[in-house]
């Protein structure tokens, strides 16, 4: 894998969001997600232009949904995972194991086991 | 990488006007020098200068220019060029030593005028200086000096010359070309969260003026992030915090959306 498709930390983030999320995953449920588990405020602005980087890789593709009173006339876009964001999850993921392995990922410094 | 029509449209939205800006100025400021140029000779070619007093040299010539432009601040006259005193005439069947700068006609004069060496008489000092040196160039307006039919004329009212000149040219386009785009930008964004906040059926609405914030920052790519938070603020943090949480809540959500919202649109007309 080159070097350029290593996923950061918040693109994993998001791309773990729209795995969890499937055919619900538009901005408002991606971001809420996660906040939710990571406990990190999230602006919309760093979501979508996640989402926009994912995508001109081709790791995301979107469609656009329904527009309603409430979202002042404004469409949802809807955004799913494609075969190379799971795949680039599934690399960045194995990395990181590789890299924890034989350490305890607790209080800061691991201790070798 | 082959270049799409809007790739196309965003570099010449941002070249031409810089093309604009860094080119264009250069040649109305040389444009307009040439045509305060022609009305310095138009004046000079019809002036009867005869009846003006000759004009002394150094500092006395800046006394005297002095006077002149104070004279010419309290009573402005109509034309652009205002004859102010003629060039001594030159001495015939003399050797002259031409100095263009005041040291060196300083220098000059001491050497011809030293007590202790015989001094030739058909020798003598002239001082030819150049005249734009006298404005100064550190203020953008300054009153314009020119030698013109052995005659020294100064402009009536204090202008921007050569590179202040280019300068101002510059400033004016860029302002024009600002003015221009916000012309265009301003109406389409406004329309946009006009038609959002018309939508809106009852109820506390998000500050409009942020929603506009936000197309200005993101253009078309604002759109959704707007309709998100459009959603979030009216289904959820308005009904259970209240409006005043709820608009501190938009703003915060606006403000650190300006960011990514730009790298979108960035990346979509640079790719």
């Amino acid at each position: 894998m080159p070097k350029g498709d290593y996923l950061g930390e918040f693109e994993q983030f998001v791309l773990v969001a729209l795995l969890r999320l499937g055919d619900d995953a538009y901005g408002v449920t991606i971001r809420r997600e996660i906040e939710r588990r990571t406990k990190r405020p999230t602006s919309a602005g760093s979501v979508y232009a996640t989402l926009d980087r994912l995508q001109s890789h081709g790791m995301v593709s979107s469609r656009v949904g329904e527009a309603t009173p409430q979202r002042g006339g404004k469409a949802k876009t809807y955004f799913r995972i494609e075969a190379a964001g799971k795949r680039a999850l599934k690399q960045s993921r194995q990395a990181a194991n590789a890299m924890w392995n034989g350490f305890e990922p607790t209080a800061g410094i691991g201790a070798k086991s | 990488m082959p270049l799409s029509r809007r790739r196309l449209l965003a570099v010449a939205v941002l070249l031409v006007p810089a093309m604009i800006v860094g080119v264009g100025p250069r040649w109305s400021s040389q444009w307009e020098e040439a045509r305060r140029r022609h009305l310095l000779n138009q004046s000079a070619a019809s002036a009867d200068t005869a009846s003006l007093p000759v004009c002394p040299v150094g500092k006395a010539l800046d006394a005297r220019l002095e006077a002149a432009q104070n004279e010419i601040r309290q009573h402005p006259p109509r034309d652009l060029w205002i004859p102010i005193c003629r060039r001594a005439e030159l001495p015939a069947n003399r050797i002259l030593i031409v100095s263009t700068g005041r040291d060196e006609y300083q220098l000059c004069d001491e050497q011809l005028h030293y007590p202790l060496i015989v001094r030739p008489t058909n020798v003598t000092c002239v001082l030819r200086e150049e005249l734009q040196s006298l404005a100064d160039p550190r203020r953008l307006h300054t009153f314009g000096r020119f030698d013109a039919a052995n005659t020294i004329w100064v402009s009536s009212s204090e202008l921007a010359w050569q590179g202040n000149l280019e300068r101002e040219h510059r400033a004016l386009v860029s302002l024009v070309i600002a003015l221009l785009m916000a012309g265009w930008m301003v109406p389409w964004v406004a329309r946009r969260s006009l038609a959002a906040a018309a939508l809106q059926t009852s109820g506390e609405s998000p500050s409009r003026f942020l929603e506009y914030l936000l197309y200005l920052a993101g253009l078309a790519a604002a759109a959704p992030i707007a309709g998100d938070l459009r959603e979030e603020f009216v289904d959820e943090i308005e009904p259970a915090f209240g409006a005043k949480e709820a608009r501190r809540w938009y703003r915060r959500q606006v403000f650190t959306s300006l960011k990514g919202l730009v790298s979108i649109q960035l990346r979509r007309w640079f790719g």
